[in-house]
């Protein structure tokens, strides 16, 4: 399974961030090399959540906007700053959502979907993909966003914690709960 | 399904550091916009307010301060200081005792004020021409009320010619120019508060404007064997008083107070306490 490869820091690259982040607090231009370090991820994130593209730029800006006024409530727990930027975006894209400026979608590519099946131990449910889609679309939100960061996005479980604000242990058995009534619903 | 994925440089081209920096700038609310500055600036206007409208005097004292212009009654001050002194007076009957009392103590702080150019008087000296700035007074008839205007900021001297006309120039030059309406008050040969000739005193006595007679008063004066109040009779000053001022009082304080007044109507009221500082 891939690997969020940005995602894994060692721990100096985690208090340079630190020290980057101290000193944007004080003058917001140095908030630059935490821009162009995480800009692409979040972008990732906000765009696999949506179909229009310019509409995926202008959210990721509103989100490093927000990021940006809010600093200094920003507190640093030895953790990647993008796992605070993740929470910013997701409130963002439901905000883009609420205001119908954007549909929800989830892109899917096939090789991803190949993953999920070869959880499912049925080889023969490989060639329905149609079917499987429709499950996806009749999950509940966060049922779907767990497969989604797990499956379509290869987040590890820690990430998707620091995302969703849960522990790793949580995350592991949220998403496995998730993978079950998606499961129980293909199988009807 | 399989959407075609962007490349890294697509995305790094799109990214705006400035925009970023700008829209958050602009995103920031001003302190004075927040609602935590208008909850203590809030309250702390409120209380100013509040203590300023509650500690002010000036509404006390506006009500309580009766110009004798209000009184509408006339009468002679004597020295300029009378005039300020009426402007603080309260508006109530100068009749009341009690009242009184709260004029003896306003009378008391203009003691030091006296100007000291104001000087006796040449008894031979034939009246100058009146001016504008100065006062006239006949003094040997009965004194009138009448509506009294000082001019301040002029003259630098001050005259007055006892069993002749009077004439007074005000001698401190002062700024404001006030038009004074004064009520009974007693006097020493024009005199209310200050120096008078011992003999001008003694030949005069105390007498006052607005159709009263005084009938009794007390003066306090150094008889050579210490301070000593005597209570007299009638507006005149006894001959013997007259000696003791002559001899242990000139240049010092004499006092006179507890001056009762009558009128033809033989309605009594107590005046005004005087200091009168007897000259050669």
């Amino acid at each position: 399974m891939a690997v969020n490869p940005i995602y894994h820091q060692t721990k100096s690259t985690l208090l340079q961030e630190r020290d980057w982040i101290s000193e944007a607090k004080k003058d917001p231009e140095k908030f630059g090399p935490l821009y162009t370090k995480y800009h692409e991820q979040i972008f990732r994130y906000v765009y696999q959540r949506m179909d229009d593209q310019e509409q995926a730029f202008d959210v990721t800006s509103q989100v490093f906007i927000k990021a940006l006024s809010n600093l200094h409530k920003y507190e640093f727990r030895g953790v990647p700053f993008s796992s605070w930027l993740y929470r910013i975006a997701k409130s963002e894209l439901y905000q883009s959502f609420r205001d119908r400026k954007a549909r929800r979608t989830v892109n899917v590519d096939t090789v991803h979907l190949a993953d999920i099946t070869e959880e499912f131990d049925d080889d023969e449910l490989l060639a329905d993909k149609s079917k499987l889609l429709k499950c996806l679309s009749q999950l509940r939100e966060n049922d779907l966003q767990l497969i989604e960061l797990r499956y379509f996005e290869k987040r590890p479980y820690k990430e998707i914690g620091e995302i969703l604000d849960v522990t790793e242990n949580n995350a592991k058995v949220k998403t496995f709960r998730a993978l079950e009534r998606l499961k129980k619903q293909f199988l009807k | 399904m399989d959407r075609e994925p962007m490349t890294s440089e697509t995305i790094r081209q799109r990214q705006n550091f400035d925009y970023v920096l700008k829209q958050a700038a602009a995103a920031k609310v001003p302190i004075w916009k927040s609602i935590w500055f208008y909850g203590p600036v809030g309250i702390a206007m409120v209380t100013l307010v509040v203590s300023a409208v509650r500690m002010n005097p000036k509404n006390e004292l506006d009500d309580n301060k009766t110009t004798l212009a209000q009184n509408n009654v006339t009468g002679w001050t004597g020295s300029t200081q009378l005039g300020e002194l009426a402007t603080i007076e309260s508006k109530s009957d100068i009749e009341d005792i009690e009242n009184i009392e709260k004029e003896y103590t306003a009378e008391k702080s203009f003691e030091g004020s006296i100007p000291n150019e104001i000087q006796r008087p040449a008894k031979n000296e034939k009246p100058a021409v009146v001016e504008d700035n100065t006062v006239t007074l006949e003094e040997n008839t009965e004194l009138k009320p009448e509506v009294l205007t000082e001019e301040k900021n002029v003259a630098d001297e001050n005259r007055i010619e006892s069993n002749k006309t009077v004439e007074k120039k005000i001698a401190a030059p002062v700024v404001e120019t006030k038009r004074e309406t004064v009520k009974t008050m007693p006097n020493v040969a024009g005199v209310f508060n200050g120096r008078v000739s011992l003999y001008d005193m003694c030949s005069t006595g105390i007498s006052c404007n607005n159709g009263y007679q005084v009938v009794s008063y007390d003066i306090q004066y150094d008889n050579g064997r210490g301070t000593t109040v005597d209570r007299v009779s009638g507006g005149a000053i006894p001959e013997y008083i007259c000696n003791s001022l002559r001899r242990y009082n000139l240049g010092s304080p004499v006092f006179i107070t507890r001056i009762v007044a009558m009128n033809e109507k033989g309605q009594t009221k107590q005046l005004l306490s005087m200091q009168i500082e007897p000259t050669f």
